[in-house]
């Protein structure tokens, strides 16, 4: 019983809305009134899920647990932004590029790891993986498409240097190409175990 | 006179030593007249002590049986001794030969023919034992040496197995002897121990054959041991002799318990029996050898472990040695310490070198603008519609980037939206982040724009497809100021998220008519956009700030540099990192390689 109540909902919830796309005219205020509940069900969610972060950081507080120095400067931070919120609202100006002045720093500075860890792969994987077609082919790659990002070849304005920067642009269409395909297929095939009951990631 | 069996010239027949070179005469007691091979069998060796013997047996003596014979290392063979051929009495008459004859005539006619020639042979033996007791004492140690390496080996063959050593002509094993070598010491302390062996057993033998024959096979197990183990595993060369002499080491109870025949042999060689007397003779031993020390084992498991250490160190010490010496008179390789001061200047003047490229690139280098650079299609496309926007339009301008890429989308976006705010088109801003409520603000100061207020549209994909559909505009997913989304004129999508993308283009792109939707995105999402354009589910898209900067000049709106900048600059360090990691695997192979060589 436990395990069958989602399955079922959630086969009952995908073929509704598979017939409601289908048969707009009939069941499209059923549509409407379904996905309110889906948008308000996840943002429930996302409550919990908030709830559940910040409960558990207060437990590391509590615990003095190693880090929580880390918990404390979360929950703080969680704290005035919400009451910011509260308070304030959230079409306040102010309250906005505060916010954005902590975050902006934040995430480019993420980024900018991100960008120096890929730099430190880059230099390593020659050193650990020694000389393969692998290799060799991700260093000719990126060394090519990182030039032409640069944009200076493209500033030479020669026609046969242009043609040629052209087609190698596209060669990445093919990988894009296949991505693609296989994010729909396996979308598909996801949405049909879901609706056949085959697919039990929750509760599990 | 006989002749030297070594020269050929005569010398005297009681000449112990050849006069002319000096060889040992064997033919010493050769008596003329007579053959002195005549009667005896060829195998069998007739000692002196023999022939005393055979000289104080009367003529008229009783039969006596055969005496069981004792030999040590070996089972009792009846017929193995000349004793037994010579006590034998019946038809011994017949046999006998008719050298012994006559002697034994001439010795009843004589009173001491028998003690004459007793004195001159202990004379010979004497002055024959003075002279080759040292050699063969050394033979003798050398055969217990031996003997007790070869029970050695077997002990650590049975403790450890070893590779197989070569071995030398002596049947020493190799390694062996490279230990004698580097142990000296033990070797010298070694010595004492193999005297005292070299002077066994023989007294011991003796003593014990007194005591009855049981105890003496007792006693004799030691040595039968020290026999039997070499036989096993030691060399073909050293078991015939150790047998040989093994077998010679017989013993008779009956002749022991004659008093007589120990008062016979008394004064020759005192406490040792005559039967012992070949193999005293032989070997040169006499009175004063010492007793074995039978308790004397090989060598513990844990000793052969501690030579066998010491050998492996050695070993590879001698590896050393031995490169050493094949490197003597080679010229010097090139000295390491030079090659990494080198590769220690090469790699910084590398280094400086690609710091100083890219401060130049930065700092002198005018900023890469392309005066007749032409966007790919999508990007003319999106172009396209964006100037066949008129004033009145409505444009949507979602926002969904996250603030790590506010720099470079804002770079690309705001000038398109200054030239739609100028060209008299109406903005209305959607976002689907909360990343959107505060980075707005931003993009509307960057593209000079009076601010607005944008709306918040929850539940990502599901709001999508509410907004798409919007079937009822009670909607409470639905903000209350967006349309419906048929109703703008192009919905402008900031975006550097492939998933957001797809949002927008399967949610909502099927509910709505062809062309509504452009895209302005990260330059890392352009090669998954194409297929959408391809498929026309896209008016057009610009990725990247050069497709943007072209866009930008397409719409008489320039913008500012300095990002694009920096963000050369970054693509520079990746290159300049990309190539040095090249360089050092290189340069790592190239040493490895280096390494290998003198090796070679």
């Amino acid at each position: 019983m436990r395990k069958t109540i989602p399955i079922v909902v959630a086969a009952l919830a995908a073929g509704f809305v598979l017939a409601a796309l289908i048969l707009r005219q009939q069941l499209g205020g059923w549509l409407d009134l379904v996905l309110n509940w889906a948008i308000i069900i996840a943002s429930a969610a996302l409550l919990v899920a908030v709830a559940a972060l910040i409960l558990t950081h207060l437990r590391h507080i509590i615990r003095g647990q190693r880090g929580f120095i880390y918990s404390i400067i979360l929950i703080s931070a969680f704290l005035v932004s919400f009451v910011g919120a509260l308070v304030l609202g959230l079409d306040n100006t102010a309250y906005l590029r505060w916010v954005a002045a902590i975050q902006l720093p934040l995430e480019t500075s993420l980024l900018g790891l991100a960008a120096l860890v890929m730099t430190g792969a880059a230099l390593q994987i020659f050193r650990s993986r020694g000389w393969s077609l692998l290799t060799i082919s991700f260093g000719i790659s990126a060394l090519v498409f990182l030039v032409i990002s640069l944009g200076l070849l493209q500033a030479l304005n020669i026609p046969l240097l242009t043609t040629i920067i052209a087609y190698l642009q596209r060669l990445p269409l093919i990988g894009a190409r296949g991505l693609l395909i296989g994010i729909g297929i396996g979308a598909l095939m996801t949405g049909l175990r879901v609706m056949l009951g085959l697919e039990k990631g929750w509760g599990e | 006179m006989i002749l030297c069996p070594h020269c050929g010239k005569e010398n005297l027949p009681v000449a112990t030593r050849c006069v002319h070179c000096g060889e040992d005469l064997e033919d010493l007691f050769r008596i003329e007249g007579t053959d002195p091979d005549a009667g005896l069998p060829e195998e069998q060796d007739i000692s002196v002590s023999d022939l005393l013997q055979a000289f104080r047996q009367e003529d008229d003596s009783q039969a006596e049986k055969p005496r069981p014979v004792i030999s040590i290392g070996k089972t009792p063979e009846p017929a193995a001794s000349e004793e037994t051929q010579s006590v034998t009495p019946e038809g011994e008459d017949e046999q006998t030969p008719e050298w012994l004859a006559r002697i034994r005539k001439r010795a009843l006619q004589e009173e001491d023919a028998a003690g004459e020639l007793s004195r001159k042979i202990n004379a010979m033996e004497a002055s024959r034992a003075e002279e080759h007791q040292g050699r063969v004492d050394e033979e003798f140690a050398n055969w217990i040496a031996r003997i007790r390496e070869n029970a050695r080996r077997e002990n650590l063959l049975a403790a450890k197995p070893a590779e197989p050593s070569p071995e030398s002509e002596e049947g020493v094993p190799e390694w062996l002897r490279k230990v004698r070598e580097l142990q000296p010491q033990d070797a010298e302390q070694d010595q004492p121990s193999e005297e005292t062996i070299a002077g066994f057993s023989i007294e011991a033998s003796a003593q014990e054959a007194e005591q009855g024959d049981e105890p003496a096979l007792e006693q004799s197990e030691p040595a039968e041991a020290l026999a039997a183990n070499p036989q096993e595993e030691s060399e073909p060369g050293a078991v015939p002799e150790l047998e040989s002499e093994s077998a010679e080491l017989v013993l008779h109870p009956d002749e022991e318990a004659s008093p007589d025949a120990r008062a016979d042999e008394e004064p020759s060689e005192g406490p040792k029996t005559p039967e012992l007397e070949p193999v005293l003779e032989e070997l040169g031993l006499t009175a004063e050898v010492g007793a074995l020390d039978l308790e004397e084992k090989p060598s513990s498991s844990e000793e052969l472990s501690a030579d066998l250490l010491l050998l492996r160190k050695q070993k590879e010490n001698a590896q050393m040695l031995m490169t050493l010496i094949g490197e003597e008179g080679k010229g010097l390789p090139p000295a390491k310490t030079a090659r990494e001061a080198s590769k220690g200047w090469y790699r910084f003047i590398l280094g400086a070198f690609l710091l100083l490229v890219l401060a130049a690139v930065i700092v002198f280098v005018p900023e890469a603008r392309p005066i007749k650079f032409e966007n790919p299609t999508p990007a003319v496309a999106l172009k396209d519609a964006l100037n066949a926007l008129e004033s009145g339009d409505t444009v949507l301008v979602v926002q969904e980037y996250q603030a790590a890429t506010s720099a470079e989308m804002e770079q690309m976006s705001a000038p398109v939206l200054r030239a739609l705010e100028e060209r008299g088109v109406k903005l209305q801003f959607l976002t689907t982040h909360p990343n959107g409520l505060w980075l707005s603000a931003n993009l509307m100061d960057a593209a000079d724009i009076p601010a607005r207020e944008i709306s918040y549209l929850a539940g990502g994909r599901l709001g999508v497809l509410a907004a798409a559909l919007q079937l009822d505009e009670s909607s409470a997913a639905v903000p209350g100021a967006l349309e419906n989304l048929e109703n703008y004129t192009l919905i402008l999508l900031l975006e550097d998220s492939q998933a957001d993308i797809q949002n927008w283009i399967e949610q909502a792109g099927p509910w709505l008519k062809a062309g509504k939707l452009g895209i302005l995105a990260s330059s890392q999402n352009a090669a998954l956009l194409l297929p959408y354009y391809d498929a026309g589910q896209l008016a057009g898209y610009a990725a990247g700030t050069m497709e943007g900067r072209v866009l930008a000049d397409a719409l008489d709106a320039p913008t500012a540099g300095a990002p694009s900048r920096a963000y050369q600059a970054g693509l520079l360090v990746m290159i300049a990192v990309l190539l040095l990691g090249m360089i050092i695997k290189a340069e790592a192979d190239s040493n490895a390689r280096h390494q290998k060589e003198p090796e070679a």
